[in-house]
């Protein structure tokens, strides 16, 4: 197969799952499973989390203003224990948590085929959304790249033949599409596909067909690596851990577990995006959370369907929302196509700030560079826009996720005596969620201002400059930050 | 930067981010409350208010009428009416949980309504 035809092939692979979702006759207007159910925050607290960003962001410049402060990487500890090791490989813990994590997607897959089509009754749609998507984010940056090991299609690739060896040598020009692309399509189909529990289970019949022929054509390591945007996903999550967990051979007979502790967020530090996509890929984990909650509000609604600037009632001869169903369809389209070119209004931000940055700092080398320089400093951003919007869905439905185990397929089991229990969510008071959003967005705002200060120190050759360059990324910050908080409060449609 | 500085810088930070956070917060908000209403699903058309406003304690009560067999789930709050066809369930709660509830109507996967419920302290 020629590199051309490979070009040509995965762009329509890659969308599948996209015009899946799109193809669906119930499309809504809100997710495919799981309502966010908080309440818009009040507005005194967006501006005070808006003054807050500001404040803090020009503390940790003065406090960071000279690179004589130790490194981050300074206060790292390591500890190494073959017992631990031995201790893993008595219990077969390995094992153990592969067959539990493939029997769980086997699980999902077959509850969705058979069992009950109440997405609230069967085990596929919390497993799936809730527990692997969200939790799986929030698990990786609190532990580390946990998927790197219990990855379910890697699994499954590595123990069938021929999956492993490439047939083709990965193109360097596709990098990291295939992973945006595939991570486009499954907000999409979040977003738009009104999944139910078999939709699911054949989407993931889908996906599963997509990452085998992936392994097959470029065989799983560069697959897993470039072209499975779950595994792109969990990585970047992981750099920002506090902690990570690895083998480590002492000699040949002495393989040991180490433990590494260190500051959260310090693992972004010195990491570069290997290619373009890659910075496009961790942009749209930034701009798909933010368009997320900014289709759920009353101002994004009125938008298209009140016809604010008077562009479609003229067209019409009255007001579009008169025209719900005809224009339904094309409004599926709007959102879908703001989605798409999300990331690319946000990386048309970042590069204009950074281009304000090199003006002021007189700075010769290339955009791009500057732009591969500061990228993993948004991270903490992107990070802590999805928790806070949806770490409650954790709480209401993933803890639901007890009760399905005891009935899986919906049909009325009682398997552990958990069935009934496991159904009551956890839910925590407004008011502990509107603060713990802003305290969350503002720890991640300073988390990214601390490490793009100390990017740009070991960069610019004087601090006076390093301080310098960062004014604008410091405004970009504001803005990322000041924006998130300010679609927590927007009113919701309703 | 000295250590000293570094301290001081730290605990003024500290106390204009918490005196910004006493002198921005209200003592009081008043919630208007809609605590009695009906929402009626007749002919595939669904009437009443989109969003039912009320303040955390209040008693609540919803009644929903359904022109054909049918089942309503207020979700959060786990509480499940079946509507025979053309009676009228009620759903009466104390909305003791902060947040905003999806009150679906089973057949179908029809939003009826929401459930906003507003913290009486915020």
């Amino acid at each position: 197969m020629s590199s051309r035809t490979v070009k040509a092939f995965f762009p329509s692979i890659s969308t599948l799952l996209y015009c899946f979702a799109l193809l669906l006759p119930e499309s809504g207007l809100a997710h495919s499973f799981g309502e966010p159910y908080q309440l818009p925050m009040p507005y005194w607290m967006y501006i005070y989390g808006a003054m807050a960003a500001l404040i803090l962001s020009f503390v940790v410049l003065a406090l960071f203003i000279n690179s004589s402060s130790a490194p981050p990487e300074r206060f790292q500890k390591t500890w190494t224990s073959r017992r631990a090791y031995q201790f893993i490989q008595c219990f077969r813990l390995i094992g153990l948590i592969k067959t539990l994590v493939c029997g769980s997607f086997l699980l999902a897959l077959v509850a969705g085929l058979i069992g009950s089509g109440d997405s609230y009754r069967n085990f596929n749609m919390t497993f799936f959304w809730i527990v692997f998507a969200l939790g799986g984010v929030y698990l990786s940056a609190l532990i580390g790249d946990w998927y790197a090991h219990f990855n379910p299609w890697k699994i499954l690739a590595n123990s069938l033949p021929g999956f492993q060896q490439a047939r083709i040598t990965y193109p360097t020009r596709l990098a990291y599409w295939p992973a945006l692309m595939l991570y486009m399509g499954f907000i999409g189909l979040e977003l738009f596909g009104d999944i139910k529990p078999f939709s699911l289970s054949v989407s993931l019949l889908i996906f599963t067909a997509i990452q085998l022929l992936g392994c097959f054509l470029f065989g799983s390591k560069h697959w897993f690596h470039y072209g499975d945007f779950f595994a792109v996903m969990f990585r970047l999550s992981a750099l920002m851990s506090p902690c990570t967990l690895h083998q480590q051979q002492i000699d040949k007979q002495n393989p040991a577990l180490t433990l590494t502790l260190r500051i959260p967020f310090s693992g972004l530090l010195n990491q570069r995006p290997e290619h373009f996509s890659l910075l496009v890929f961790l942009l749209f984990m930034l701009s798909s959370t933010a368009f997320d909650g900014l289709r759920e509000t009353a101002l994004w609604f009125n938008l298209f369907w009140k016809d604010p600037f008077n562009i479609l009632t003229p067209l019409l001869g009255r007001n579009p929302i008169y025209e719900y169903v005809m224009l339904r369809p094309w409004y599926i389209g709007f959102e879908s196509l703001t989605l798409v070119i999300s990331p690319f209004i946000y990386l048309g931000l970042f590069l204009v700030f950074l281009w304000l940055g090199k003006i002021i700092t007189a700075s010769k080398d290339s955009l791009l560079t500057l732009a591969n320089q500061f990228a993993f400093s948004l991270l903490p951003i992107a990070l802590v826009y999805h928790i806070t919007h949806y770490y409650t869905l954790l709480l209401s439905q993933g803890v639901k996720i007890r009760g399905l185990i005891s009935d899986p397929f919906g049909w009325g089991w009682n398997l552990f005596g958990t069935a009934i229990t496991g159904r009551i969510p956890v839910l925590p008071d407004m008011g502990f969620i509107w603060d713990s959003q802003v305290w969350l967005i503002l720890i991640g705002h300073v988390a990214s201002v601390w490490i793009a200060h100390f990017e740009a120190l070991r960069y610019f050759p004087s601090h006076r400059k390093a301080s310098l360059s960062q004014l604008p990324m410091l405004a970009l910050m504001v803005l990322f930050t000041g924006a998130g908080l300010w679609i927590l409060a927007q009113p919701l449609q309703g | 930067m000295s250590r000293s500085l570094r301290l001081l810088l730290i605990i003024a930070t500290v106390a204009l981010l918490g005196g910004l956070w006493l002198g921005l917060k209200p003592q009081t908000t008043q919630i208007s409350s809609d605590n009695c209403c009906e929402l009626r699903w007749e002919n595939g058309q669904k009437s009443g208010p989109d969003t039912i406003r009320v303040t955390q304690g209040d008693n609540v009560e919803i009644r929903i009428f359904s022109d054909s067999d049918n089942a309503v789930h207020l979700h959060g709050y786990e509480l499940h009416r079946e509507i025979p066809a053309g009676e009228t369930a009620i759903m009466a709660l104390q909305a003791e949980h902060s947040g905003r509830f999806m009150l679906e109507l089973h057949n179908g996967d029809i939003v009826l309504a929401y459930l906003e419920v507003f913290p009486a302290n915020q």
